[in-house]
């Protein structure tokens, strides 16, 4: 793709993974997370413990004030819910981006909702589901880096955007910006980022044959959650791609049990919304 | 996307579903609407969307 503008992401000062998303990406990646391993990571932090137990208490899980500690959070909501809550509010931290440019909300219930639909793929395909969810989380983190590195371009991608009602990536390419999947791989290579999740992250929207299974996955449950924004969708859908489609042969029934748990977990944004808000 | 006689979920209020299909169409964006894979995106997206409805109205 032809690049005209903020190239150099490369040169861009890239704010380094912290401590805690590194730690937690390291034990998933060797499969050792374990509850006592994460208390005792956060418990070094203290304003994402703070957050994080702040997090448990809220409406969206229905706990409020029963939850004293991280190793309650953890038992009371369950090791996962924690992680991913640890993995936002840690990239939240080290993404910081201008006040107004970018709808945060939106795009982190983007990314749950993709994980969400990628989980149920990777389920009805026989795996855990766990690594799909991350890279459904993380896969649009390209954009994050664009606002932060360069706010005036994003805003100008996404008036495009909604001028155009186009999807975002042709919005990226119709202003000749480094599209959000380069600048992702720019930041999951400085992050030292599993292979498999840079893979998913800069290439979701067109994975080729040779990818994992996990590209495809991601890509598949990226239109089924932009889909699956029903009559409040502004954001059009990327296109189908057809190896992902070959390479997963999606039976009718696992589509639709993502769509759905996509919308279930949709018609809770409003918790969501209010969440984010408190961290 | 065409919507025909033949498509129409059952039970599903004709109107609503028209809507529904737009709505839907609308977000496919980009993607040809001819496609069988597609049309069978837009057709379940539609499906759960008056699902939601059903529910809504119980």
């Amino acid at each position: 793709m032809e690049t005209t503008e903020c190239t150099g992401l490369e040169e861009v000062d890239l704010p380094p993974l912290p401590e805690v998303v590194a730690e937690l990406l390291t034990m998933m990646g060797e499969n050792t997370l374990h509850g006592a391993c994460v208390a005792r990571i956060v418990g070094r932090d203290p304003v994402l413990a703070g957050a994080t137990l702040k997090l448990a208490n809220s409406s969206f899980f229905g706990l409020a004030g029963r939850v004293a500690c991280m190793q309650d959070a953890i038992t009371l909501i369950g090791l996962n819910a924690v992680r991913n809550m640890l993995l936002i509010l840690g990239m939240r931290r080290a993404l910081k981006l201008p006040p107004g440019c970018f709808d945060t909300h939106a795009f982190w219930l983007h990314g749950l909702e993709t994980a969400v639909a990628a989980r149920e793929i990777a389920r009805a395909r026989g795996a855990c589901g766990d690594d799909a969810f991350l890279a459904g989380l993380m896969h649009d983190l390209g954009k994050l880096l664009i606002a932060c590195a360069c706010p005036d371009l994003y805003a100008r991608i996404d008036g495009y955007r909604r001028a155009h009602a186009c999807s975002h990536a042709d919005a990226e390419e119709a202003v000749g910006a480094t599209g959000h999947e380069q600048a992702g791989w720019v930041l999951a290579r400085a992050w030292k980022l599993p292979d498999v999740l840079a893979a998913a992250i800069s290439r979701h929207h067109a994975p080729g044959s040779d990818d994992p299974d996990l590209v495809h996955v991601v890509h598949l449950a990226n239109l089924l959650a932009h889909l699956a924004q029903g009559t409040d969708g502004t954001d059009p859908a990327p296109r189908l791609n057809t190896a992902s489609w070959q390479r997963l042969s999606p039976a009718e029934s696992d589509l639709l049990n993502a769509l759905v748990a996509v919308r279930r977990l949709r018609r809770r944004s409003g918790e969501w919304r209010a969440l984010l808000d408190q961290t | 996307m065409n919507s025909s006689e033949s498509d129409t979920l059952p039970g599903a209020a004709p109107a609503r579903e028209q809507v529904l299909r737009e709505v839907v169409a609308r977000l496919l964006g980009a993607n040809d609407g001819t496609d069988p894979r597609v049309q069978m995106l837009a057709q379940l997206t539609v499906q759960v969307l008056l699902a939601e409805d059903d529910d809504g109205n119980d």
